[in-house]
């Protein structure tokens, strides 16, 4: 078996060129780093010191008065509750929309690359159309149609909203997996007299547990940090977080407290950032789902 | 397969909801944009056209303006340096899943969390500027993000920290699909670093420049909760981009019809740059069905 | 002159030692094959050669220079890889210009050297294809002229026909024999395959977890290997093995018969194994003094010759027989052999004894 050495740069002599990559990408670390360094411990100062000194500070009293603001005082919509019911919010409109739509995205996908549908080229075009649009567009009969089954301004609308238009995404992904699917095995489980849904719930879906995971995080991540829906379909009560977080910064009468709005920024982040950070190379597959192909 | 309409009956459902959801109100907006909708729609056609109107309007010609300044930098900055942070990345570094971590966390934040921090990072009063005013440089002036010429540019600075790291991971996955003994054989036929990545590797990173492409385009084009949370469209109008004119048509100046209209320009825009691609995988579907 | 010598070198990755303390010579234009089963360190070595690796002790000598510690661009070496690793982008013309372009040949002298080599390989009418609408036999001649384009001081083959069908790879074989034989470069060849090896090599060195195990030309493995590993691996079929023993007087007994084959009386009582090739056992009369008995197992007919192995008190053996063979399952016959052709080796240390 030959050992193929990898592409490095490799040093002749003094090691100048890895010090050079090393410094320069520490460099960069700490310009990516900076912004939420710098939310994260002016998130902790009292207003007074941002004011008085400069945004890379280590705070001299620290105090976590803010993130207390942020969190249940601070006024957002009609009364002083701060982001916590926001926060509920969007926790109710992501759970089940990211549930229905991977559930719909993975029967999809194995309806796609698994059977002769009549146009099925077309629907998967279609479907991979969809998810490039700009929701602009569907803004406005939305609305309508939200009105008209009563569910406008709700969370409940909101859920229906992400749940539709994720199923393009899962649809993708699921459908991308499925395609590289070793049809040997399909055969074989057809030989042995798997019918439809019995080869999908017990041969491919568990196959494709990865891919659920990916998928999930994807989902999650994207529908909790939406904006434009949250803040064409929901009202005072219904808020999604990133509304709030907005409406809370971008409050233009009163004293501008800044740490309250890194606090809020903080909360809003955490948990898709708590998900990037557990769930790693995952996420990455998520990311990388959407590219072509070489 | 006995029952031959199972598979169909099983996708009808994401069907139909697309069918109407995407493609229906699609052309419910189409033809909204030709109708005298102001605050509310309205099915009687418009007397003049309101894409003429559109087109007159100096916020629309802003807006697109903008559009083209911001994408293009947005673009070809985030691209160059994507692509520079994997190659830095695939240099064998020791702790590389840390930096491909650091370089990646913020596509996991949304648009408003970015916004907010940069807005406050950029402010004159209370970010960079005071920062290093207060370190000594007395006469340091960043004060882009208030000014009209330059404030577009300040979205352009967050935009491109938010999916940098997104670049990168495709590039490196390109980079990493790149058969090793290939490289040697460079090596061996005489080629200094700089050489292999020009002549050898980057050439094979089409299909990387192809879906950073496509995705950065259509993101540059869809971009309006960072507009919203950094600059809020401002100061005055000179961070609106199509998507911001579009709501604010629609939702607040009551002109509806307007509003449709742009929006359709908008997904003309996207269409452009995604047919292709879409087409392309269309074509290669053809291996995937049974 | 391109005389190469590589002294004393050793390659370990970490703890794991995967060359140890190899030495070898190779005169101006000679053909050397390194040969050994996966995971010997051969293609280790060949790195190492090239510059792909660093030795981790120990000196490499090309031509009188010492090229240790030089980048492989500095080397004057030119490599033909298993995979071919031709360059995807470029078309076959600019895949062969390439080394020459990074020595800043001019063009017109580029031009001239890719005509010159895809004549002689006859991939002419190919020069504007990229690799991918090439067949696998046509990718590895435009891999081996990118190698000659160059005309290194040192030609390194690793396993550059495994990855073709059989017809081609015996084709191939020729035809690089034929290269070999026209333009005299010295030459390192790797393979797995012993065909290869025998029919390719001026000399061939058998590797085995990163030792030589033996250096000696095609003949000298053939007929006097020096272990059993060695004996084992030249030669198609197999060798026939049994263990045996040593008697009082040094003479070699299989079983209660002395094979013909003495040693010196120290050996005595030492366990030995014997050895024999399938070919140097002839079907001899039942009665036959010192023949052994034994009933056919199997036929193996390939054409022009017959493998046949037949169960011995001592094991099985084959047998190769010229023509389809005469022979049934379960037939009783007698082979015997030339005391001279047999192998004994040392049955602990394996090495070749007498």
């Amino acid at each position: 078996m030959s050992t193929t050495p990898v592409m490095s740069l490799k040093p002749r002599g003094i090691k100048w060129d890895r010090v050079a990559l090393y410094a320069v990408l520490l460099l960069l670390a700490f310009m990516f780093l900076m912004p939420i360094y710098v939310m994260l411990i002016n998130s902790i100062k009292p207003l007074a010191e941002i004011r008085g000194g400069n945004l890379v500070s280590f705070p001299l009293e620290p105090t976590l008065e803010p993130w207390l603001q942020a969190w249940s005082l601070a006024q957002i919509g009609v009364e002083a509750t701060g982001l916590k019911p926001y926060f509920a919010n969007s926790f109710l409109m992501v759970i089940p929309a990211v549930l229905i739509s991977t559930a719909l995205g993975a029967l999809n996908g194995y309806v796609l690359t698994q059977f002769k549908v009549k146009g099925g080229t077309l629907i998967f075009g279609l479907v991979l159309f969809s998810v490039f649009i700009p929701f602009q567009i569907v803004l406005i009969p939305m609305a309508r149609l939200l009105g008209e089954l009563g569910i406008a301004g709700s969370v409940k609308g909101l859920i229906l909203v992400h749940t539709i238009y994720g199923i393009g995404f899962g649809t993708l992904f699921f459908r991308n997996f499925y395609a590289a699917f070793p049809q040997e095995l399909v055969k074989s489980a057809r030989m042995d007299g798997a019918g439809f849904f019995v080869l999908f719930w017990r041969l491919m879906l568990p196959a494709s547990l990865p891919i659920v995971v990916v998928n999930i995080i994807w989902q999650f991540t994207n529908i909790w940090n939406d904006f434009l829906f949250g803040a064409s379909f929901s009202d005072y009560t219904s808020y999604p977080l990133t509304v709030a977080l907005n409406n809370l910064v971008s409050s233009s009468t009163g004293v501008k407290e800044y740490n309250v709005h890194f606090a809020g920024a903080f909360i809003a982040a955490l948990p898709t950032l708590v998900v990037y950070i557990v769930s790693g190379k995952y996420f990455v597959r998520g990311l990388m789902a959407g590219s072509v192909k070489g | 397969m006995k029952n031959r309409w199972l598979p169909a009956l099983v996708l009808s459902p994401s069907i139909i909801m697309v069918g109407i959801c995407v493609y229906g109100f699609i052309a419910f907006t189409f033809y909204l944009s030709f109708t005298a909708s102001t605050i509310l729609p309205t099915m009687t056609l418009a007397t003049e056209s309101n894409y003429e109107r559109l087109f007159s309007l100096r916020n629309f010609f802003l807006s697109v303006k903008n559009l083209g300044v911001f994408s293009v930098l947005y673009i070809v900055i985030s691209m160059l340096l994507g692509m520079f942070l994997a190659i830095l990345i695939d240099q064998r570094i020791r702790a590389e899943s840390l930096f491909r971590s650091i370089f990646l966390y913020p596509m996991a934040l949304s648009f408003i969390v970015t916004g907010t921090a940069w807005k406050w990072l950029l402010d004159p009063s209370i970010g960079f500027e005071r920062t290093m005013r207060l370190i000594g440089f007395e006469n340091f002036v960043f004060d882009w993000i208030k000014d009209g010429e330059m404030a577009i540019y300040t979205v352009v600075i967050a935009a491109v920290w938010q999916t940098s790291g997104f670049v990168m991971a495709l590039f490196l996955a390109g980079l990493r699909g790149i058969d090793g003994e290939v490289l040697n054989a460079a090596r061996v036929d005489g080629a200094k670093n700089w050489r292999i990545y020009w002549r050898v590797i980057i050439p094979q990173l089409g299909p990387s420049f192809i879906s950073s492409f496509v995705i950065l385009a259509h993101m540059a084009i869809k971009s309006y909760d960072l507009v919203i949370a950094l600059t809020g469209g401002g100061p005055g109008r000179a961070t609106w981009l199509p998507s911001v004119f579009m709501y604010q048509y629609t939702f607040t100046r009551n002109e509806m019809a307007v509003g449709a209209a742009s929006a359709v320009v908008m997904l003309i825009g996207i269409a452009i740059v995604v047919i292709p691609y879409v087409r392309r995988e269309m074509r290669l579907n053809k291996g995937v069905q049974p | 002159m391109a005389t190469l010598h590589i002294n004393g070198v050793s390659k370990s990755f970490g703890d794991v030692k995967i060359l140890h303390d190899i030495s070898l010579d190779l005169a101006d234009g000679e053909f050397l094959v390194l040969v050994g089963p996966s995971g010997c360190g051969k293609s280790t070595l060949m790195n190492v050669v090239a510059g792909l690796e660093e030795p981790t002790t120990g000196q490499v000598t090309l031509a009188g220079r010492d090229i240790t510690h030089l980048p492989p661009d500095e080397r004057d070496v030119a490599m033909v890889f298993q995979s071919y690793a031709l360059y995807p982008n470029m078309t076959v013309g600019q895949n062969i210009a390439f080394p020459l372009e990074m020595r800043k040949v001019p063009k017109a002298q580029r031009t001239e050297a890719v005509n010159h080599v895809a004549a002689m390989l006859q991939i002419d009418h190919l020069l504007d294809r990229k690799p991918k609408a090439l067949s696998g036999g046509q990718r590895q001649r435009v891999a081996i002229g990118r190698a000659l384009a160059r005309q290194p001081s040192l030609f390194l083959f690793d396993e550059p026909l495994s990855n073709l069908d059989a017809k081609l790879r015996v084709d191939m074989r020729a035809e690089l024999k034929k290269l070999h034989m026209r333009h005299g470069v010295t030459t390192i060849y790797v393979t797995h395959d012993q065909v290869e090896a025998m029919t390719l090599g001026t000399r061939i060195a058998v590797l085995k977890g990163g030792l030589i195990q033996q250096l000696a030309t095609p003949m000298e493995l053939y007929e006097r290997p020096a272990n059993l590993f060695v004996a084992e691996f030249i030669g198609s079929p197999s060798i026939n093995t049994a263990k045996a023993t040593v008697s009082d007087s040094g003479e070699v007994m299989l079983g209660d018969a002395a094979v013909g084959v003495k040693l010196d009386a120290s050996l005595a009582h030492t366990d030995v194994i014997f050895g024999i090739r399938p070919e140097d056992l002839r079907v001899s009369p039942l009665d036959t003094p010192g023949a052994i008995h034994a009933t056919v197992a199997l036929l193996e007919p390939t054409g022009a010759e017959s493998y046949v192995l037949i169960d011995t008190a001592y094991g099985e053996f084959t047998l190769r027989m010229p023509g389809p063979g005469e022979f049934v399952v379960g037939q009783q016959l007698a082979v015997s052999f030339d005391a001279a052709k047999v192998h004994v080796f040392d049955a602990t240390t394996e090495l070749r004894l007498g």
